[in-house]
């Protein structure tokens, strides 16, 4: 599997920094309200044992995220997720991607 | 010997009647050379060369002001991006972190079970708060 597939085999998208940077704007949208949870649970307890469950919230919706994204736009998302694979996260060196990638899966 | 061949004077007798040969004027003497100063007093005036530059520079600050501005709302874009996937990446540590420390309570309970009055587990600081192991056993790819 190349390093850059978004993809793994069964069609899941797989949580590297270059989707997960590819995503961070619909992550942030729609994610928002497990995030907080989980970041007030953290702030209070360090302990990760106490904050499994909200984390168990969070990594469901990011992942379900990820899939829902890459299933309504393929081709665009892969295209994104490759040009932030080669220029290593760099919001500004891909611009042409990104306005065709929120084109296709607007951020609502 | 070769000055008397060089100045040689056709007809000349001795030595001392040889011509000067000197490198002079030429006859007439040379044109007159001007060296009187000729700064022009024309011109922009003092003020005039103030507020230019102080024009240049006042528009060449609000321009660093604008690309200030475009380089902090990039920054801010990218810290955003950080912000919103940190809990999945922390979440994930997690997991894998309560698996390992699993383990490794398991690993501490068989190796001091010979050992009377020791809790396993968590025995570590007094204060209450949960601190991260501090040793680097449990990472030692990373440590």
């Amino acid at each position: 599997m190349e390093a850059n597939a978004a993809v793994d085999g069964t069609g899941n998208p797989i949580p590297t920094s270059a989707v997960l940077t590819a995503s961070a704007k619909h992550i942030g949208m729609r994610c928002m309200p497990e995030n907080m949870a989980f970041l007030k649970c953290k702030k209070n307890d360090p302990n990760p044992e106490k904050c499994l469950e909200k984390g168990r919230d969070v990594t469901r919706c990011v992942l379900g995220l990820l899939k829902d994204l890459h299933q309504r736009c393929p081709k665009e998302m892969d295209a994104y997720v490759g040009c932030m694979y080669y220029y290593t996260n760099e919001f500004d060196l891909c611009r042409k991607e990104q306005e065709v990638f929120e084109k296709a899966c607007p951020l609502k | 010997m070769t000055e008397a061949v060089i100045r040689n004077k056709p007809g000349m007798a001795s030595v001392k009647e040889m011509p000067l040969l000197q490198d002079g004027p030429p006859p007439g003497g040379f044109a007159p050379v001007r060296y009187a100063r000729r700064i022009s007093n024309t011109g922009p005036s003092a003020m005039a060369i103030f507020l230019t530059v102080s024009g240049a520079f006042a528009w060449g600050m609000y321009q660093v002001g604008q690309g200030n501005k475009i380089r902090r709302a990039l920054k801010e874009e990218k810290y955003a991006a950080r912000r919103a996937i940190l809990p999945i990446l922390q979440a994930e540590e997690d997991e894998r972190f309560v698996s390992e420390w699993k383990k490794y309570l398991e690993y501490e309970a068989d190796v001091m079970k010979d050992v009377p009055g020791w809790k396993v587990g968590e025995n570590v600081y007094n204060s209450g708060r949960w601190m991260p192991p501090a040793t680097g056993e449990l990472r030692p790819d990373v440590w």
